[in-house]
């Protein structure tokens, strides 16, 4: 075997203490000092924004389905908490957040400890917004909830529904005028398309986790107005909102992860297709 | 009267509410649509239970580890003590109280959180020393894989900006043919599999076939 | 850790369980008289008949109706979201109007009903559709690619939050 194809055979394979390395020190040294790219919007993005605008009017009732998972808090929680705070920016307007997996509702409360959610000051609990406890049963329970919301009884904090001066006018989902949904579920996103944007007629948008979206492209435009998806669709919605926050900050170092992966990958083939046409093993 | 209690009723059943849940999505009795109103009720409390007996499966496997002194008894232990710990502290505290939420934060949050920098870390170098582009369809996979994420992060504009032009395209059009292929295709072999689990093809999902008595 | 994590996550369960039990199950019975609601009560209890070898049986009238109606509830929906609304926005994307437009919604129902076309296997695939469904293969290959890029910025991001958090939460590095 030559010299040179002994070379092209190493490097096509690259140990994997080198590849963490450079990534890990391309993290490093984005994050100490930060390059500050511009950041591109892309479309679902921007159908996200514009959607929740149109429809998110004064007088509105709108459900946010929080599904934000402990694991995946930083991958879209921020993305969440800033489609969440632009809702709840919106004047009028009446929010029910409800809960499909166990650990959603301490994450709710942990986007707010986090300061990624604000929720202005001139909105009331109880008045403005509830929370809603948890249900299991994925289909069945979205099922459940779209044929009467006051299956749950009482809300997140033990209070009885009929305590709530602002559920005595919301009794179905045929009375809900928006749905929100964050998730990174897909047995939780096909539930909420099927049981309520699609039976009920209801404007619906998302926040999934990024190799979700291009999955759930084919809804898109037509069953959900919008999508955003993982980090990037967080940083692009901050800038939207015009309140950029930790998802903004990490945008460049996932960027350079992101070309040193790609290069390394085409270094790689490269060399094990150099390694071949040189001769080979004997 | 055996295989009557044992086999036949519960698929009898499976099929009857089934099938009242159809009829009630494509006719409008109110008959039937209070039926398919209670029966769904229904199923979110039974889907509690099930809940807990998958969480009953897990803390019996550790407690038969610990009887028998088996490989690692000591995790274990700490895996009982976390959930007795969780147990009692939401039934005394509740769930919204901040020392439950501190606790579910720093063990559950923190770990999960980090948990998935090593799938990361593992993706990258997977994907890294292993994608080998060989044929038609892998160069369209890579190229398309590259031109997406060039168009979702900051770097991919600045090197050249047709780069979200293009990226957007991928994403609306060639994305949503193959994704939307999949999703007729998976709807169809879905419809056709909720069809015989309920007219009692499938008694895999009651567990008949395996444990036939 | 993995031990911790999983006793954490079980206990949470079984104390969101008990608390949704509380409050919808009893609750209602309770407050409304719905008594009734000791049937999916019995149902659920019974469940747990699975750890005993001589009653196992028991446990298959709830997981029938689970079932039945998480499978009903999916199958007659699934006819509408992922079937016939699919194909119309297909189709609906052919009348707006500008021919950039109108070549891309070309490109879409033939990528669309090549890869359908892809799964069929009661068909040779040779000759002319061989090469449809070849075609299929590829739309798909570059749905797939989407995907697989998607998830590497999903992976990235991991990376770059928990060097964040060393570097701003622990080490004080970063602001």
């Amino acid at each position: 075997m030559s010299k040179n194809n002994r070379i092209w055979k190493k490097i096509s394979k690259l140990d994997d203490r080198i590849i963490l390395a450079l990534l890990f020190g391309s993290v490093i040294v984005t994050q100490i000092f930060p390059v500050g790219l511009p950041l591109p919007i892309m479309d679902t993005t921007k159908w996200l924004y514009d959607g929740i605008e149109k429809y998110a009017s004064p007088g509105s009732v709108i459900i946010i389905d929080n599904e934000v998972s402990p694991g995946l808090l930083y991958e879209n929680g921020q993305g969440s908490a800033a489609v969440m705070t632009h809702i709840f920016r919106k004047p009028g307007i009446k929010i029910i957040i409800t809960h499909f997996t166990p650990e959603s509702p301490i994450m709710f409360s942990k986007l707010v400890d986090l300061k990624w959610l604000n929720i202005p000051d001139d909105k009331k609990y109880g008045e403005d917004y509830i929370l809603m406890p948890y249900l299991p049963g994925i289909e069945t329970a979205y099922a459940a909830v779209a044929k009467d919301l006051w299956i749950y009884e009482k809300d997140l904090y033990g209070t009885p529904l009929k305590d709530i001066p602002m559920m005595n006018e919301i009794k179905t989902l045929a009375d809900v005028d928006l749905i929100f949904q964050t998730t990174i579920s897909g047995g939780h996103a096909d539930a909420a398309i099927r049981q309520w944007a699609q039976t009920y007629n209801i404007p619906f948008g998302w926040c999934l986790s990024a190799p979700m979206l291009p999955t759930y492209m084919p809804y898109v435009p037509s069953q959900a107005f919008g999508a955003i998806g993982g980090v990037p669709g967080g940083a692009q919605y901050e800038l939207l909102i015009k309140k950029p926050g930790n998802a903004v900050s990490y945008s460049d170092s996932v960027s350079l992860i992101i070309l040193l992966s790609f290069l390394m990958m085409v270094i790689v083939n490269i060399s094990e297709f150099m390694s071949k046409t040189g001769g080979g093993e004997s | 009267m055996s295989i009557l209690m044992r086999k036949n009723l519960p698929q009898a059943l499976t099929a009857i509410v089934g099938f009242i849940l159809v009829v009630d999505y494509y006719f409008k009795i109110n008959e039937i649509r209070l039926l398919s109103d209670t029966f769904t009720l229904y199923g979110t409390i039974i889907a509690a239970f099930a809940l807990m007996l998958g969480a009953f499966s897990v803390a019996r496997i550790q407690i038969l580890n610990i009887i028998k002194k088996g490989k690692e008894w000591y995790l274990s232990v700490l895996l009982l003590g976390t959930m007795i710990l969780f147990i009692s502290t939401g039934l005394s505290l509740g769930t919204t109280s901040s020392i439950y939420k501190t606790m579910y934060n720093t063990i559950i949050t923190i770990i999960s959180t980090h948990s998935w920098t090593l799938v990361g870390a593992a993706t990258f170098t997977a994907a890294i020393r292993v994608f080998r582009v060989k044929s038609i369809e892998s160069t369209l996979l890579f190229l398309a894989a590259m031109l997406v994420t060039f168009a979702t992060v900051p770097i991919g504009t600045w090197i050249n900006p047709e780069f979200k032009t293009i990226g957007d395209w991928i994403m609306s059009i060639p994305t949503v043919a193959g994704n939307r292929g999949f999703i007729i295709t998976a709807a169809i072999g879905g419809i056709v599999l909720s069809f015989r689990t309920l007219i009692g093809k499938e008694k895999r999902a009651l567990g008949v076939e395996l444990t036939e008595s | 850790m993995q031990n911790l994590l999983i006793g954490a996550t079980i206990g949470h369960a079984i104390i969101m369980s008990i608390k949704t039990l509380q409050d919808n199950a009893i609750g209602k019975i309770a407050l409304n008289g719905r008594f009734d609601i000791i049937i999916p009560l019995a149902l659920g209890a019974m469940l747990f008949s699975r750890f005993i070898p001589k009653y196992n049986w028991l446990d298959r009238y709830g997981v029938g109706i689970m079932v039945a109606i998480g499978a009903s509830l999916s199958m007659s929906r699934m006819v509408d979201t992922d079937i016939i609304n699919q194909i119309t926005a297909s189709i609906a994307s052919l009348s707006y109007g500008d021919l950039i437009n109108f070549i891309n919604a070309i490109i879409i129902i033939f990528g669309t009903t090549s890869s359908i076309a892809y799964f069929i296997f009661t068909k040779e695939q040779k000759g002319s559709y061989g090469l449809f469904t070849r075609i299929g293969r590829i739309v798909m290959m570059v749905a797939f690619g989407a995907v697989f890029g998607s998830s590497l910025v999903g992976r990235a991001s991991y990376f770059v939050t928990t060097i964040s958090f060393i570097l701003r939460d622990w080490l004080g590095i970063i602001a």
